[in-house]
């Protein structure tokens, strides 16, 4: 890591729908500053990955992230308090996002975001 | 061995998602995406484009819906074979989609197993309904359908008019309007309205 001298960014997709999954990493790959390090389905194991791989920017579903307790969601901040949570809206309903923004997750990115608005929230997320 | 591949059109608005499904379909054997669309009209376009084997489509689409689309398709090509996939569960969105010309129908949240067993079943002729859905399809039928007359009393219930305002829009007399009402709680086996309503938007009766 240390070689290289303009760092990708380091992502960790954490999302139920394999569909969604598969097109999130599919489309984060495509950029050349950009690398999804890990997959994950839950935040369980989310948790655990960002512990082992550090990522950057953790993407999660909003779904899964209203479902889940703050202890769920603190215990991934508490794995790596450097890395940044980017909210993916995609199946989700709408009400879901306004009762997530503030707590410890600031950026969210919608479901009809195109291939390069996502990509650039994942740059903002990672600042 | 040498069978030639299943070509698929993949049709979804949202961006992700049909990069979901092209990538899962493209890594399958005996598998190709030959082109995806992004709205109803466009996949009818497509479909004459490029005659594909199996048609994976959403419902919730923008221009043309998904089942203005799968009817538009079988009208010119009865023999074409669809797969619905949607985040719709309700058995009338099932119904109908089934109605309209798909011989598949999806959930959203399928895992890439099940979306495979779809296609490869759909293109040999098959029906293929997933076990969600189905379900759904197997309570509905225990309902007797509404009206045309009574799924736009229901709308109006819905969006929060009283009965005499229902009376107006639809030129009724309130007496009319109240056994209209008397009929849907009946057939959908609730006690009040609000109860109708959350049992509508569930079924996909209604969608607001």
């Amino acid at each position: 890591m240390s070689t290289s001298p303009s760092r990708r960014i380091r992502v960790l997709v954490v999302e139920p729908h394999p569909v969604v999954r598969r097109g999130l990493v599919a489309l984060l790959n495509r950029h050349s500053d950009i690398e999804v390090i890990g997959e994950s389905f839950d935040c369980a194991d989310a948790a655990r990955l960002t512990r082992d791989l550090l990522p950057d920017v953790i993407t999660i579903d909003a779904g899964l992230a209203a479902r889940e307790t703050a202890a769920t969601l603190g215990a991934i901040r508490a794995s790596n308090a450097d890395a940044h949570i980017l909210l993916m809206c995609t199946l989700a309903r709408e009400t879901t996002v306004e009762t997530l923004l503030g707590s410890d997750i600031a950026a969210y990115c919608w479901k009809d975001a195109d291939d390069g608005e996502i990509a650039a929230a994942i740059r903002r997320s990672a600042d | 061995m040498d069978q030639s591949p299943i070509r698929l059109l993949v049709v979804d608005d949202h961006l992700i998602v049909r990069e979901g499904l092209v990538s899962i379909l493209n890594r399958q054997p005996g598998m190709i995406v030959a082109a995806t669309a992004g709205d109803g009209r466009d996949a009818v376009e497509k479909y004459f484009d490029i005659s594909p084997d199996v048609v994976l489509m959403d419902l919730n689409l923008p221009i043309m819906d998904g089942w203005a689309s799968m009817a538009a398709i079988r009208a010119r090509d009865p023999n074409a074979r669809i797969v619905a996939i949607s985040s719709f569960g309700g058995d009338q969105d099932i119904q109908r989609a089934l109605r309209s010309g798909a011989s598949g129908y999806l959930l959203k949240d399928s895992d890439a197993e099940e979306i495979v067993a779809a296609v490869r079943s759909v293109n040999k002729g098959l029906r293929y309904v997933s076990p969600e859905p189905a379900a759904a399809l197997a309570a509905g039928i225990a309902y007797e359908p509404l009206s045309a007359r009574e799924c736009q009393v229901l709308e109006l219930v819905a969006r929060g008019h009283s009965n005499k305002e229902i009376g107006a829009a639809l030129a009724l007399s309130d007496s009319t309007v109240k056994w209209h009402i008397t009929a849907i709680l009946s057939k959908l086996r609730v006690d009040d309205r609000t109860a109708a309503v959350t049992l509508a938007i569930e079924r996909g009766i209604l969608h607001l």
